[in-house]
């Protein structure tokens, strides 16, 4: 298939057409003519045109029916069309030529420099507008692979692993007189190996259904949010000197379930984090860019920057390119356990609400997570593109 | 009378298929257990054809386990093709998947599953299926041995 760009003009008058084609030569597109409208609107059906030119004058169907016509049509609904008029068209037939769907005047005789840097521009849109559905085809492509590609996690790797678990778990029930001590341990720790890998697993999907799942914009109320977080923390472990200081009145425009894992994560993070220290104080609030102690260059800074602080074990600043990154960890699993994907989805999150995220960290000092939510009007909701 | 009826496992994955009949042997199952590797041999066997053409077609297996993605014939295809016939309709089928896929799970209750199992097979969670089937009349537990 040729990739040439292809134009209809359509003219009742031989002479006329043939003028007009030899004109179009400097444009390179293909010249596709037609001597009345029901020529043209056969021309339509085999072809995939960039722009029609339509003389106004012809018997039986004149331009103004034709171009109305075309507009019915699904597959030339937006196809461009220029109007050829003998003279500037009064007032009225502008407005009828508008109402019928046209692009442009050009009156006749035409200056052909003119009309060929007009025919151009229309070329050029429609060149822009093949690409843009290209990149949008090629988009849906890669999103139908992903998710496929989770599919087949989700299965094929989970089969190998019920192999591992389940057969390990039979040798520790039913086969243990069998096996010595030491036989027994590398028995155990199979099973904890793969029921870890399983718990990758079911996060690595999470993470990834977070970042396809629709979003349902709304006022979400995060102090609220937070206190609920904050409870459930402490009540699966309520031996903990944990004070936390959430600042009330906290609301931002976005998804509730988003906001809900992102907040979830980081709160869940700086009680992890605070768990070896003996007192401990977890912060949320909300400042201005410029006050949060560790302002963001790339937004503005009277942007609202929303924070949650801890006084726990902290990171080294010199490995916080790595802290969202999903499987990294700046901590063994020992010390602290986990499987590196939370402040990945955290950042997903953040991202997807069209803001950002950082983070200060000092050993043994604590830790700070800073992350802006552009409210919804200022981006008009198009941030997050239809997917 | 009932106790001849077969318990039909269809799986590919030779791993769990040993998980499975471990556990059922493991719980006392006395019913004889018919593995068929793949959607195709499970039909033949339900229709009495193939390499089971010789067997009582009247013989329904008391259940079905059915794993969802089989080489072939996959469990879906089964299950419609099952459901699709006058006698095999009221089959008891319990579709076997390794994911709690929400599309999966609709589509075999849509073609009529009557029970949906992880893998590898709980036995607390075949058990539970088997009692809302109804079908523990058909299941036999052995006594506790002596």
């Amino acid at each position: 298939m040729s990739d040439r760009q292809k134009i209809l003009i359509v003219d009742d008058r031989p002479p006329n057409l043939f003028a007009l084609e030899k004109t179009l030569i400097a444009t390179e597109a293909e010249v596709v003519r037609a001597a009345s409208g029901n020529e043209a609107l056969a021309a339509t059906l085999n072809h995939d045109f960039a722009l029609a030119i339509l003389d106004v004058q012809m018997p039986e169907m004149d331009g103004y029916e034709l171009a109305r016509l075309l507009r019915e049509a699904p597959k030339t609904r937006s196809l461009p069309i220029v109007f050829l008029t003998a003279a500037y068209p009064e007032d009225e037939k502008v407005i009828e030529g508008y109402k019928s769907g046209a692009v442009d005047y050009i009156v006749k005789p035409y200056n052909p420099a003119v009309l060929i840097s007009k025919v151009n521009v229309f070329l050029e849109m429609d060149r822009q507008k093949v690409e843009l559905r290209r990149q949008r085809e090629k988009l849906a492509a890669v999103n139908r692979e992903l998710e496929a590609f989770t599919y087949s996690v989700s299965h094929d790797l989970r089969a190998p692993l019920r192999a591992v678990s389940g057969f390990s778990r039979i040798l520790l029930e039913d086969h243990t007189s069998g096996l010595d001590e030491e036989g027994k341990e590398c028995a155990g720790r199979i099973t904890a190996a793969a029921s870890r890998m399983e718990r990758l697993i079911d996060d690595l999907l999470r993470l990834s259904s977070l970042t396809r799942a629709e979003m349902k914009w709304e006022v979400v109320d995060l102090s609220s949010m937070a206190e609920k977080i904050a409870s459930e923390l402490r009540s699966e472990s309520n031996d903990r000197a944990v004070e936390f200081d959430i600042m009330s009145g906290i609301t931002a425009d976005g998804d509730s379930s988003l906001l809900q894992a992102a907040l979830g994560n980081l709160l869940g993070n700086a009680w992890k984090y605070t768990s070896r220290h003996e007192r401990a104080r977890i912060e949320f609030g909300v400042t201005l860019n410029a006050a949060c102690g560790f302002p963001n260059p790339e937004i503005g800074a009277d942007a609202q920057v929303y924070y949650v602080r801890d006084d726990g074990a902290g990171f080294d600043m010199a490995y916080a390119g790595k802290l969202f990154g999903p499987f990294q960890r700046l901590h063994d699993a020992g010390e602290f356990p986990g499987t590196g994907i939370g402040l990945a989805t955290v950042q997903r999150i953040v991202n997807r609400h069209g803001g950002r995220i950082w983070a200060r960290g000092e050993i043994e000092k604590g830790a700070a997570f800073f992350f802006s939510l552009p409210a919804n009007e200022e981006n008009g909701g198009t941030r997050d593109e239809q997917e | 009378m009932n106790k001849n009826r077969v318990i039909l496992l269809v799986e590919d994955n030779p791993d769990d298929e040993k998980l499975t009949l471990l556990g059922l042997r493991k719980n006392k199952i006395a019913n004889e257990i018919v593995v068929a590797r793949d959607g195709a041999e499970a039909l033949d066997y339900l229709f009495a054809t193939g390499r089971y053409a010789e067997r009582d077609r009247s013989q329904m297996p008391a259940v079905m386990l059915l794993d969802l993605h089989l080489p072939k014939i996959d469990g879906l295809e089964v299950l419609r093709r099952v459901r699709a016939d006058e006698q095999l309709k009221r089959l008891p089928v319990v579709m076997l998947t390794s994911s709690n896929e929400e599309k999966d799970i609709v589509d075999s209750y849509n073609l009529g599953a009557n029970s949906y199992v992880r893998k590898p097979v709980d036995f607390d969670e075949f058990s539970e299926a088997v009692r809302q089937l109804g079908l523990y009349w058909i299941i036999l537990n052995e006594g506790p041995p002596a």
